[in-house]
């Protein structure tokens, strides 16, 4: 994939794209990022921050950006929601999840944003399970398996997060204009996996009105809706992109055991989340918890 | 909806089945929806040109159900997957 800024303050060559044929929303009253389709590519605009054009091939990506922009805040849009989208186009298979190493191999925290994939991430990490990806991971089919590909060595974390699961002294990335998370850069102490592993499970983040973790295989039918409802997917009009998508998620839910994950999202439990998910696969891969302390 | 309709799955849809349930895609919506083991079943015959009585007559032979029941649901069935553009009438 190639990648360019624009000259700081440089005007898209066409300024008025079509109406948007898809909106993210923070809030109701909020758009994050609009999809609009530009002259043969997509644009992606993320309202009074910064605009990216992105080939239909997903090949070629071009930021436009005011003068005051943050690098930091390019950097953190472009990692984080350009390139999982354009890695789609390619045809790759895109997921709003994280993934931590576990016995050698990966497991995968499914969910939407906010049901803390990074958190949960963060807290295997740097308890020596290190992170392959904080969000926008992707997977792929060998013949010996699925694949966890690792993406950028970076989490991003809300404030509170970072105060209870990292040491004062933790590298950040310069802050990010858009959002009060910061991106937390991988050391010793939160390592980053930098090669494939082999995908163990998936876990869905779901419900936090619980008292207790609880671990709960899912359907093959369930999992596949939840697999396609947590896909990044940008040309969604394309039906013929559309349907190999879910020809391949579905052969994921057919072939990986995929778990609904229940917890309480509290700081003081994520110890009991890490023991649960720890001994649960480990089941499946026949090595020993005690081995692998959480 | 008459007894003897005859609906048919049109080609912007696809369907999975994954242990004895079905996941519909409508790829021009994006959306999704779920069949459980009978709806499956449903869903399977009516792909093999069945009239819905004879869907109901089918399952008559393999769901102890009273046939008043079961045509009641399968109608019930077959409007929401018209609702929802899933199916079609055929010509």
């Amino acid at each position: 994939m190639s990648f360019r800024f624009a000259d700081a303050g440089a005007p898209l060559p066409d300024p008025a794209p079509p109406p948007p044929f898809h909106e993210w929303r923070l809030l109701a009253d909020h758009v994050f990022a609009s999809f609009h389709r530009y002259h043969g590519s997509f644009l992606v605009r993320f309202p009074g921050l910064a605009d990216f054009t992105v080939s239909a091939d997903g090949q070629a990506v071009t930021g436009f950006h005011g003068p005051d922009l943050k690098r930091s805040t390019l950097d953190h849009l472009l990692l984080n929601q350009i390139r999982p989208l354009a890695l789609s186009l390619q045809g790759k298979n895109m997921f709003h999840a994280s993934a931590v190493e576990l016995a050698g191999q990966a497991v995968a925290f499914a969910g939407r944003s906010g049901q803390g994939k990074s958190t949960l991430a963060a807290s295997f990490a740097r308890h020596g399970h290190g992170f392959l990806s904080d969000d926008g991971l992707e997977l792929s089919d060998t013949p010996e398996g699925h694949l966890a590909h690792p993406s950028h060595s970076s989490l991003r974390l809300w404030p509170d997060s970072l105060g209870q699961l990292l040491p004062a002294d933790a590298e950040l990335a310069d802050p990010i204009q858009h959002s009060t998370k910061s991106r937390v850069l991988a050391d010793a102490r939160m390592p980053h996996v930098d090669t494939p592993l082999p995908l163990k499970a998936i876990y869905v983040l779901e419900r936090e009105d619980v008292a207790e973790v609880s671990i709960t295989e899912m359907k093959p039918a369930e999992a596949l809706i939840g697999l396609v409802n947590h896909s990044f997917l940008l040309n969604i009009d394309d039906r013929a992109a559309t349907a190999r998508h879910f020809e391949r998620v579905t052969d994921l839910a057919r072939s990986l055991p995929i778990f609904r994950l229940d917890y309480p999202r509290r700081y003081d439990r994520l110890a009991d989340v890490r023991e649960a998910v720890i001994r649960h696969t480990l089941q499946y891969t026949g090595h020993d918890a005690a081995r692998h302390p959480a | 909806m008459q007894p003897d309709t005859r609906l048919e799955i049109p080609a912007h849809v696809m369907a999975r089945e994954l242990s004895g349930e079905t996941v519909l895609l409508d790829l021009v919506k994006g959306s999704y929806f779920s069949l459980n083991g009978v709806g499956s079943r449903v869903w399977t015959l009516i792909g093999q040109g069945m009239a819905l009585n004879e869907v109901c007559q089918t399952l008559l032979t393999e769901y102890e159900v009273p046939a008043a029941q079961l045509e009641q649901d399968v109608t019930a069935l077959a409007q929401t997957l018209l609702d929802k553009q899933l199916v079609q009438v055929a010509a």
